[in-house]
């Protein structure tokens, strides 16, 4: 269970950290 | 919302691929930090008050380039991983187009227009920046290499868009990042899931 919560918690953060990413590098008209 | 689109439909497409989120789960992103301060950044920049658009345009020109440079370092930073090196690309084209416009997106009159999400009467004058965006007003003949700017229309992904060739390939590249992470490579890598050797065809 404890594994699992942190696969979770890693799956998030790195769904999180990409679309930051993606979110900080585009420009499209009226944001976001 | 049209970027968050790419990621959305990167996971989709993954996943129908054979990919997995535990695989995803396995991804390591170097300075994840200094992206996030970047969007703080930018947040600030993008929902500055309107009464500050232009007293503070100069300095807020300069943070969104620098937000780009930093997020240039971020990405460069972790070029090991499929995908990044397209979003670098994208990253550039944007930072190019920025940097050459004081900092901001042009986008024309009738881009906007055509998108139906904003009135023509509720438009500033050319040149002026434009609220809750990263855009500055300004007709091709005006701005500094216009054909990065925002000039290709999307669709509506749930409203219609203009974006730039930068943003297309940002996209782009998360996808192809999201494919690498997420489905196993078909030459296998040493070791997979569960300990066992890939099959070789």
């Amino acid at each position: 269970m404890k594994g699992l919560r942190s696969i979770y918690i890693k799956v998030v953060c790195a769904l999180f950290t990409i679309s930051t990413l993606v979110v900080v590098a585009g420009a499209p008209e009226g944001w976001p | 919302m049209i970027l968050a689109f790419a990621v959305v439909a990167g996971v989709v497409v993954a996943l129908a691929r054979g990919g997995s989120l535990k695989r995803l789960a396995d991804l390591s992103i170097r300075l994840a930090w200094l992206a996030l301060l970047c969007l703080l950044v930018q947040l600030y920049v993008i929902y500055c008050p309107e009464d500050q658009l232009e007293t503070q345009r100069t300095t807020q020109g300069i943070l969104m380039v620098l937000s780009y440079g930093a997020l240039g370092y971020v990405v460069w930073a972790n070029r090991r991983i499929t995908g990044m090196t397209v979003i670098l690309l994208g990253v550039v084209l944007n930072l190019v187009v920025m940097a050459a416009n004081g900092g901001f997106m042009p986008v024309s009159r009738e881009a906007i227009i055509a998108t139906g999400t904003r009135i023509a009467q509720g438009l500033p004058a050319e040149g002026s920046r434009l609220s809750r965006s990263k855009d500055v007003l300004l007709p091709p003949e005006h701005a500094r290499v216009w054909f990065l700017g925002d000039v290709i229309m999307a669709p509506s992904l749930p409203v219609p868009k203009v974006l730039s060739l930068g943003d297309l390939v940002v996209a782009l590249g998360a996808f192809v990042l999201l494919q690498a992470a997420m489905v196993p490579s078909r030459k296998g890598h040493p070791v997979e899931e569960g300990g066992e050797l890939p099959e070789r065809s």
